[in-house]
């Protein structure tokens, strides 16, 4: 008898004891949260540290480096702009590709990513370069690494010889596919011109194997199809401004000159300024559309 | 020696472990990597194939090594500390063929252990492979089902043999646990022979490189074993390599056997 | 053929961790076993008794000497097949049956796989193991575990067995079972050497003795030999006066009370009947009338004894 009242005292005092520990996680929660500002450090910084260390496990350690990069570069797209943003996704996908020397698949995300400037990214071409160069030491025939070297040149850094150079060393590389060599051809003859960029993301787009690439690819040719939308457009107002009376797209469309107000291809509607010229408005996703200039 | 003896001892051993632990590293396994697949899709981006290859055959080479640390530090050891070794060196057999049939006893556990994770694997990967899209397949640089999957897991069978003799080796005269943390040493280490080779490089002291230099050529040499990156990216195997690292590990097994049955012959059971 | 036959026997141990000094269990143990004997290895505990045992399994090594079994010389294989040993509180594979051990013991000895199950079965029996042959011996008692491991040395049906210490971890009944196994054993042909620090079992059932103290071999013999037939006296057990008593005490050597009226005299070897006359008359009654020969505890004590003043003189 005495020792099942016993056994209930320790019962009662095990679920008080619970119940006090959960509670106090849920003070904490309140009084003292956890900082969620703080960036995330990185313990390993040297990779060939890493390499030494993950010994055998080497390939699962990059897959976690790189879905540690993936998960960064998500988060910080959504976060507010910030000084220092996107600053581990360099380290991450370095890690990822010391770890795993034939991971090209990181290199190649850095290659779109690390490039682009903020908003998209931290604007960072050498970064991309340096990736892509590595995994080119380590797989010398694979004409993807010359494909995003040369992209890289082209699309961001706007050289555009260097840019057709590397397409055409990929052009010679083992099971490299025929368009590249157009690719060469373009950039030398179109450098800056937006039929040729067209011509590249789509060759991009229809080959694409991994689906961010792909998406990249397509917000890159919206842009390109919005910048066609603004000159026609733009010489649309100018013809039928008279006729339209007003600069306000709903007098060009009560003119029966424009069926709707014209939306560009994500469905912001386009702005059209004082002066007359159109523009594509900054709260679009595809803000800031690219320029093209003559080349370097 | 005879092999019937031999025999009969590693069936037994296989029979224990039936009993006790296949089935439970199995289950592992299995929702390592089912938990795993779960939560990948949105973290991969893409690269789910080449994480599910990674992760299994990182958790296929990280459990058949705990099976062998701990199995294999405690074959021998074990019945001595238990006493059960007298009725059973009052039989008709060898101490040398006990030893050895221990040894190959928990050999062949291990491959069973792989063979069965191994059809986990593959039941796992074409489960993934008919729900992905085609446009995704044809970047891919190996199939999801890649056949070379399997030399990469033989690979692995090879190591954990090596590593099964070097635990057997030192239980036969050392404590358990100072055998796992010395068989856990050599594997260690078998992975770091690269950085031995070059050591010279890393240091000033040319005697601390000759050392180095000397113990890369004394320790088995892990490395060339591991193709895991050259299947799962599809790139060639150096099978000269391969070959060579194979029959040099081999010859380990047969030094650290020999040198098991040496001391085991030798000692006094008191 | 000698059953067993040893040869200056010697074993050291270095004992000490650092200035190793050689601690010596056994000191040169020559002895001979005939083929049907039932021979007991008596000593007190850490005489050095397991120790011998060990030797001729070949578990240990000796220092110097040798020993055979069966003419063969002992790390011969080959006699192991015709051989059987229990060791001293054994243990064996936990997670296994009764069963299955034998049957693993069996295929060890190429016993056929027809003949083995019947075996196996057999064995079982003699040793009193019923159904729970098929549970596993992680759940066995130590008598059990005992008596599986007396199973395991005869599942070949051996012609020399080894016990050490058969009887421990035996209850009453189940020492009594083991004696009467070991006197199959013998009615069979086989030769029982074992080892015990329980005099009264090895009178029972040995026909030579050997007494070990100290590592070394202290007397031995044939077991009538040493024991012998001559009466040293008698005991004599009487419920009496006190008065009868005192009157009685001079024809006896020792009187010892026990209660109530009830005492224990010592009696000289010659014709207690003259005694037993004169008490009876003087009106007490007998409860017993033993006679008392020399034991092997006798000889036993003495031995030892005299084995302990040896050494400690040395």
């Amino acid at each position: 008898m005495r020792a099942a009242i016993h056994d209930r005292g320790i019962a009662w005092a095990v679920a008080a004891l619970l119940v006090s520990a959960v509670s106090l996680q849920a003070v904490r929660e309140q009084v003292a949260p956890p900082r969620t500002d703080v960036v995330p450090v990185l313990w390993l910084q040297s990779s060939e540290a890493a390499r030494r260390l993950a010994l055998s496990f080497t390939d699962l350690a990059a897959d976690v480096y790189w879905m540690r990069a993936v998960v960064h570069y998500g988060s910080e797209r959504r976060a507010p702009a910030a000084p220092g943003r996107y600053a581990l996704l360099y380290p991450l996908l370095d890690l990822s590709t010391t770890l795993d020397p034939h991971f090209d698949v990181a290199a190649r995300l850095g290659a779109i990513f690390l490039s682009e400037g903020y908003p998209g990214g931290p604007g960072r071409p050498d970064q991309a370069l340096a990736l892509l160069e590595k995994g080119l030491k380590n797989d010398p025939t694979r004409w993807q690494y010359r494909h995003d070297i040369g992209f890289v040149h082209y699309w961001w850094l706007k050289d555009y010889a260097e840019a057709a150079r590397q397409f055409e060393l990929g052009s010679r590389l083992p099971d490299a596919p025929k368009w590249l060599r157009t690719m060469a051809a373009v950039t030398l003859t179109k450098g800056g011109d937006r039929a040729g960029a067209r011509q590249l993301w789509n060759e991009l787009y229809t080959t694409a194997d991994v689906d961010w690439l792909r998406q990249a690819a397509e917000f890159r040719l919206r842009q390109l199809a919005a910048l066609d939308d603004i000159d026609a457009l733009a010489a649309i107002v100018a013809r039928g401004r008279a006729r339209a009376g007003a600069l306000q797209w709903s007098a060009f469309v009560r003119a029966g000159i424009l069926p709707a107000v014209p939306t560009d291809p994500l469905g912001t509607p386009y702005l059209l300024a004082a002066d007359g010229t159109v523009t594509l408005d900054p709260a679009s996703p595809l803000h800031p559309l690219p320029t093209f200039e003559a080349g370097k | 020696m005879s092999l019937s003896a031999v025999r009969k001892v590693a069936v037994a051993v296989f029979k224990e472990s039936v009993r006790d632990r296949v089935p439970y590293s199995l289950v592992i396994f299995a929702v390592i990597l089912m938990g795993a697949s779960f939560l990948m899709s949105k973290l991969t981006a893409g690269q789910d194939f080449k994480v599910i290859k990674d992760l299994g055959l990182a958790t296929m080479n990280a459990m058949g090594l705990l099976i062998a640390i701990f199995i294999g530090t405690g074959l021998v050891s074990k019945e001595v500390e238990k006493r059960s070794i007298y009725a059973v060196l009052a039989k008709p057999l060898t101490r040398a063929s006990f030893v050895v049939g221990k040894f190959a006893g928990l050999v062949l556990t291990l491959a069973v252990n792989l063979g069965m994770m191994t059809a986990a694997f593959y039941l796992m990967l074409q489960y993934m492979n008919l729900t992905t899209d085609d446009w995704i397949k044809q970047g891919w640089r190996a199939p999801a089902h890649d056949p070379r999957l399997l030399v990469a897991i033989a690979l692995i069978g090879v190591q954990l043999t090596l590593t099964t003799a070097v635990a057997l080796f030192f239980s036969t005269f050392s404590s358990p646990m100072l055998s796992m943390l010395l068989t856990l040493a050599v594997w260690v280490a078998g992975h770091f022979s690269g950085d031995l080779r070059n050591f010279q490089t890393a240091v000033d002291s040319p005697a601390a490189a000759a050392i180095a230099r000397a113990l890369y050529y004394v320790l088995p040499n892990l490395d060339p074993l591991d193709v895991k990156n050259e299947v799962v990216h599809g790139l060639p195997i150096a099978w000269t390599s391969v070959g060579i690292g194979v029959a040099s590990i081999a010859a380990y097994v047969g030094v650290l056997v020999g040198g098991a049955v040496l001391v085991f012959n030798r000692r006094d059971f008191k | 053929m000698l059953a067993i036959d040893t040869d200056g026997l010697t074993k050291d141990y270095q004992i000490g961790f650092w200035r190793k000094r050689p601690y010596r269990a056994l000191h040169d143990l020559t002895l001979a076993v005939e083929p049907g004997d039932v021979y007991g290895f008596l000593g007190p505990n850490g005489a050095g008794k397991s120790t011998a045992i060990k030797l001729l399994m070949q578990l240990i090594y000796p220092t110097s000497g040798s020993a055979r079994i069966l003419g063969r010389p002992v790390g011969d294989v080959d006699v192991r097949r015709r051989i059987g040993f229990l060791p001293e509180n054994p243990t064996f594979y936990d997670y296994l049956t009764a069963e299955e051990l034998l049957t693993y013991f069996a295929r060890l000895f190429d016993i056929p796989a027809a003949e083995r199950t019947a075996r196996v079965a057999r064995v079982l029996d003699e040793v009193g193991i019923g159904a729970e042959r098929r549970m596993r011996l992680r759940s066995y008692s130590k008598g059990m575990v005992q008596r599986v491991g007396i199973a395991q040395a005869l599942i070949n049906d051996p012609e020399v067995v080894f016990f050490d210490e058969p009887m421990s971890g035996l209850d009453p009944l189940g020492r009594r079972d083991v004696r009467q196994l070991l006197l199959r054993l013998r009615d069979r042909g086989c030769t029982v050497f074992f080892s015990s620090h329980i005099l009264s079992d090895a009178e029972t059932l040995c026909s030579r003795v050997a007494i070990i103290a100290q590592g070394r071999l202290a007397a031995g013999g044939r077991l009538t030999d040493i024991v012998g037939v001559d009466i040293l006296g008698w005991e004599l057990v009487v419920d009496a006066a006190p008065e009868a008593i005192d009157r009685a005490r001079a024809r006896v050597r020792a009187v010892t009370p026990l209660h109530e009226h009830r005492y224990t005299l010592d009696l000289a070897p010659e014709s207690p009947e003259a005694v037993l006359q004169a008490l009876t008359a003087d009106g007490a009654r007998v409860v017993s009338l033993n006679p008392l020969r020399r034991t092997l505890e006798d000889y036993f004590v003495q031995h030892v004894a005299k084995t302990a003043k040896r050494e400690a003189a040395l």
